[in-house]
């Protein structure tokens, strides 16, 4: 009997040319085309792919943030979790907040292990999966580009910078996707429908008894600045003028 | 202030990208340097060496080897208690990344 806990997040579509509010105070989403964290989807994909396997038995897909993130969850459902929580806030959240409310409903459904993308594509943090971890005390295997559980064990191969690392962690674990752990499934029709109809439980972080108060401030949110046009050059002699000239070559 | 670096290290060669660290971390303010590993004299030893690291904290210990993120993230959390900020190199080396952030977790979270 393994339960098995994902966390996914709402975030703008990847496809999606982020435009920046007028005010520089952060990224205009109105009107814009919201889907699941890429990542979250591995995540997803991996548990449904245990369960597959018949080593996990139920598939807890639990999400932190507005009344829409309900959308995000019916898709984690129609892809094959078996059903949700919602954590419902209209605050924007940090990685901190976010693990401390896994860490609570961890402890409520007291899942062997919990699957999480390593990183949403809105804030690039990197950050609440090793969070999680560490307040639950429990191992973590992030980055992970194969999960292969065995037992009451899971061995992680990650990408590393000289090659790959295995690690072998005792259950329950934290386990962050990496992008190349599973290629995510397309929801069939028929299972949207049927996602429908699967248990959706809203819950408050407040009653949660989780204090997920900002701890940092955004300054500004500017545009990375426009790449200049190069010089064409007729000749490999005119290149090395220029370069001389600029001081790039004796 | 003073900056906590976690000095990554492999083979006993420090890693180009924890100088990177020392220096953005001297400016702002004082460095304390933490290598943890197993065997890791040499390694402290050449950690001293950095320009603007103060002072080094040394961690030896076998179950320290390999930098599990598991195991140094504590040693990392302890010294913060110190220490008013954390700074590791460049996050393309998935596992120190894990133990700064579960560093900063475990701070957070008994302040």
């Amino acid at each position: 009997m393994m339960k098995v806990l994902v966390a996914v997040k709402r975030v703008i579509d990847y496809n999606v040319k982020p435009r920046v509010k007028m005010d520089g105070t952060g990224v205009d989403l109105t009107n814009v085309k919201m889907s699941m964290n890429p990542f979250d989807e591995i995540a997803v994909e991996e548990a449904i792919r245990l369960k597959e396997k018949g080593v996990a038995t139920e598939i807890v897909a639990v999400s932190i943030g507005p009344a829409k993130a309900q959308e995000t969850l019916r898709t984690a459902l129609a892809m094959g979790a078996d059903r949700a929580v919602l954590v419902q806030t209209d605050e924007e959240v940090e990685p901190l907040g976010v693990a401390k409310l896994l860490a609570k409903i961890a402890s409520e459904e007291q899942p062997q292990m919990v699957i999480l993308g390593k990183q949403a594509i809105d804030d690039d943090n990197n950050a609440t999966g090793q969070m999680l971890a560490a307040l639950l005390g429990w191992p973590q295997g992030t980055f992970a580009s194969k999960v292969d559980p065995s037992g009451g064990e899971v061995s992680v191969t990650r990408e590393v910078d000289g090659g790959l690392e295995t690690d072998k962690l005792k259950l329950p674990a934290v386990i962050t996707t990496d992008l190349r752990l599973n290629e995510p499934r397309y929801a069939s029709l028929p299972n949207i429908m049927k996602a429908k109809s699967k248990p959706l439980a809203n819950k408050t972080p407040d009653e949660l008894g989780v204090d997920i108060k900002r701890r940092l401030e955004t300054l500004k949110v500017a545009e990375p600045p426009k790449r200049q046009a190069g010089d064409k050059v007729a000749s490999v002699d005119e290149l090395i003028g220029k370069l001389k000239t600029l001081g790039v070559v004796a | 202030m003073k900056t906590l670096v976690y000095v990554e290290h492999e083979g006993g060669q420090i890693k180009d990208a924890t100088l990177a660290a020392v220096t953005a971390a001297s400016k702002l303010g004082e460095v304390h340097a933490l290598v943890a590993g197993s065997n890791v004299g040499p390694v402290a030893d050449a950690a001293t060496k950095i320009a603007g690291v103060g002072k080094v904290h040394v961690a030896d210990a076998a179950h320290l080897d390999h930098g599990l993120a598991e195991n140094v993230a504590p040693v990392a959390a302890k010294l913060m208690e110190t220490q008013d900020a954390f700074r590791r190199p460049g996050h393309d080396h998935g596992q120190e990344y894990c133990s700064a952030r579960r560093g900063f977790a475990r701070r957070d979270a008994g302040l």
